[in-house]
């Protein structure tokens, strides 16, 4: 059991299908240890991947997913928000006056990052319950995190809130997670397709996190779709023959994107993309075993 | 079979003067948007599309290289015309927060720190800044008469309801504790009995004393401004449930995604507003084969495969659009065109397809198989 467990920090444009990435690789890293994966927006997008019934906000449970085990959590700024105030303030009576009154959640609304800092902290904890011998520490920790659009400022939350705050105690609580959000222990992968939007993100993000010193793991490219096999001369039907060309159009767009990943990678020094295929149908929980395979094929530590 | 979603007759509705599309990220909202009012441009009528993240390359066919200002003539087109915009967040508050505060407190609200918070993070931000942007443009329009139309393509949010609902959540940030508290002079103060000093104690022993004396002076001048906001808001919110307003929903055959449609329509159904139709985008091509060609087919079994995984795609897909999508729901369905939508010419050939229309058979072909 380490000390601090790794952090793998999974990020994504919308709809590329980062949290069936995560709960992949959360049941990849299962294999080899304790892990916990877990979602900071309130969603319950883990739960609906995975085909489980809602988990409760804030609550970490042990969940099944094709047999495999996996600790699940969703954190909820609300309960990270209690905690806070109870845990460093001791406001007791006064503090549960406050939040019924919704000012606090207001105040941590309008304040830069605080909400974010609240966030990342729970994460923080748990990769770091090894460090305090906790019973229920893990081996590895994964964060479905916000999409590529919003995750350099979610993870350099600390220090936006550092500009506005500079003294009362969640200064220092906002450089101890940025001070894991760096350690070599953390990981940010990206998810991405090879589309324009897609593809021009992820590129800006690596180039964004590396900026911000926080190290960027691997590059997954979700949804390829490969040539369609050639059709045989017996095959006349027209219409079979139209898809068949829109098909392999759609297959012959993706290729340059493709091509313009690997040499973007190649360049930066980077290790070359792991790559998942268009799956026919929606996920399904022995798809995930499937996509973990996938995963491991190619995983780098 | 679903009733047809028919675009081309409501493009052609010279009684609708705004269409708001709606849906979650992913389905390829900008692009039908786009094509939406290339087609209508195209059909005759003076179009203004509001656009918020197109991909660069859809910017730039529309002539959108430069964010904020004013809509710019999109080149190339014929019939009617079209205008794009690209909303710029930042520069539509700015703009809100000049035409409505007093002269005296503009620079000082532009200044704070929890200003600036407020206007590039703030949850619903963008929505509400499209809401702002539609009213401005509309004002315009009747004013003008430089477009009859206006599609908006609201921003992408985990809800498709956020944009309905921005201009609510505006009112309960002026109505809310932050703003009462710290500018008390807003209203009723509400929170007597947790008391003044014990609020401002306790958000000093979270964000410390100098961001208090931040947000109270922030709190202070945005009050001002607020009134002028609101005024524009509810005028917005009067707009789009009239029938000069039609909601269009933007879906594909995911599961997700038409779970949100369903929900979309459920919620503006008690806001007494209706959905003119939902566009499932993205659809999976299917064909069709008789058994002699299958058989046929099969003995090249790559191919057989190739075709056969296609074809139970499409069925899985519409399966869930049958089960998902409300039986009352006009629908139109346009399949994946195989390219990205990068130059005026695809934005067209997505028009057609969805003013062409494809409608949603319950047609029984046997069970579902796996694949």
């Amino acid at each position: 059991m380490p000390d601090v467990a790794p952090l793998h920090i999974v990020s994504g444009k919308g709809g590329t299908g980062k949290t069936t990435v995560a709960l992949a690789l959360a049941l990849m890293l299962r294999r080899s240890g304790e892990t916990l994966v877990c979602e900071v927006e309130s969603r319950h997008g883990l739960s609906e991947a995975a085909g489980l019934s809602r988990i409760a906000l804030g609550e970490e449970r042990t969940v099944t997913i094709s047999g495999q085990t996996l600790r699940m959590l969703s954190v909820d700024s609300r309960h990270a928000l209690r905690d806070y105030l109870e845990g460093h303030l001791r406001l007791g009576l006064a503090g549960v006056l406050l939040e019924k009154t919704g000012f606090v959640e207001f105040a941590a609304e309008l304040a830069p990052g605080l909400r974010d800092v609240l966030l990342t902290g729970k994460v923080y904890q748990a990769a770091r319950r090894g460090l305090k011998r906790q019973t229920d520490a893990v081996d590895a920790v994964v964060m479905d995190a916000p999409p590529t659009g919003r995750i350099e400022s979610f993870l350099t939350a600390g220090e936006a809130l550092a500009e506005v705050v500079v003294v009362g105690p969640i200064a220092p609580q906002a450089q101890s997670i940025m001070a894991l959000l760096r350690a070599d222990t953390t990981q940010v992968h990206l998810v991405t397709t090879c589309t324009e939007m897609a593809l021009t993100e992820t590129l800006e993000t690596i180039d964004a996190l590396t900026r911000d010193r926080i190290a960027v793991g691997h590059v997954i490219v979700n949804q390829v779709v490969s040539d369609p096999p050639a059709l045989p001369d017996v095959a006349t039907d027209p219409a079979l023959r139209a898809a068949w060309e829109r098909y392999a159009a759609f297959a012959a767009s993706q290729r340059p994107w493709a091509e313009l990943l690997d040499h973007r990678l190649t360049e930066l020094g980077r290790p070359a993309p792991l790559r998942l295929p268009l799956l026919p149908r929606e996920v399904r929980p022995d798809d995930l075993v499937r996509i973990a395979d996938l995963l491991a094929e190619g995983w780098e530590a | 079979m679903r009733r047809l979603f028919a675009v081309a007759d409501l493009i052609a509705d010279r009684d609708v003067h705004v269409i708001v599309t709606c849906g979650t990220g992913g389905v390829g909202k900008t692009s039908v948007s786009a094509a939406l009012a290339l087609a209508a441009a195209e059909s005759g009528r003076r179009v203004a599309l509001v656009t918020v993240d197109p991909a660069k390359r859809l910017a730039t066919a529309l002539g959108l290289e430069h964010l904020g200002g004013e809509p710019q003539p999109v080149p190339g087109v014929s019939g009617g015309s079209l205008d794009a915009l690209m909303l710029d967040m930042t520069q539509t508050f700015d703009d809100a927060v000049r035409s409505h505060a007093p002269r005296n407190r503009v620079d000082e609200v532009l200044r704070n720190p929890f200003y600036k918070a407020l206007s590039t993070s703030f949850s619903g931000t963008q929505d509400y800044m499209a809401t702002e942007k539609l009213g401005q443009l509309y004002e315009q329009a009747q004013a003008t008469s430089r477009w009859d139309l206006i599609v908006v393509d609201t921003p992408p949010s985990r809800s498709a309801l956020d944009f309905l609902d921005a201009p609510a959540r505006l009112d309960r940030l002026a109505e809310g504790p932050v703003l009462q508290v710290l500018a008390p002079s807003s209203g009723p103060l509400k929170l007597i009995g947790a008391g003044l000093s014990q609020v401002t104690w306790l958000v000093s022993k979270i964000i410390g004393s100098k961001a208090l004396a931040d947000l109270q002076v922030f709190a202070s001048a945005f009050e001002s401004v607020m009134g002028g906001f609101r005024r524009r808001a509810s005028a917005v919110r009067a707009l789009l449930s009239s029938p000069a307003a039609a909601f269009v929903i933007v879906a594909s055959p995911r599961r997700a995604a038409l779970d949100e449609a369903r929900f979309f329509v459920g919620q503006l159904r008690e806001r007494g507003t209706t959905a003119r139709g939902v566009v499932v985008n993205q659809v999976s091509e299917a064909v069709s084969l008789s058994p002699d060609a299958q058989a046929a087919l099969s003995a090249t079994p790559e191919a057989y495969r190739w075709w056969r995984t296609s074809w139970v795609t499409w069925r899985a897909q519409r399966a869930r659009m049958l089960t998902a999508l409300p039986t009352a729901l006009p629908v139109t369905l346009v399949r994946r065109l195989g390219r990205e939508v990068t130059d005026l010419d695809v934005v067209r050939e997505l028009g057609s397809a969805l003013v062409e229309g494809a409608v949603l058979t319950e047609e029984d072909d046997g069970p579902v198989g796996d694949v």
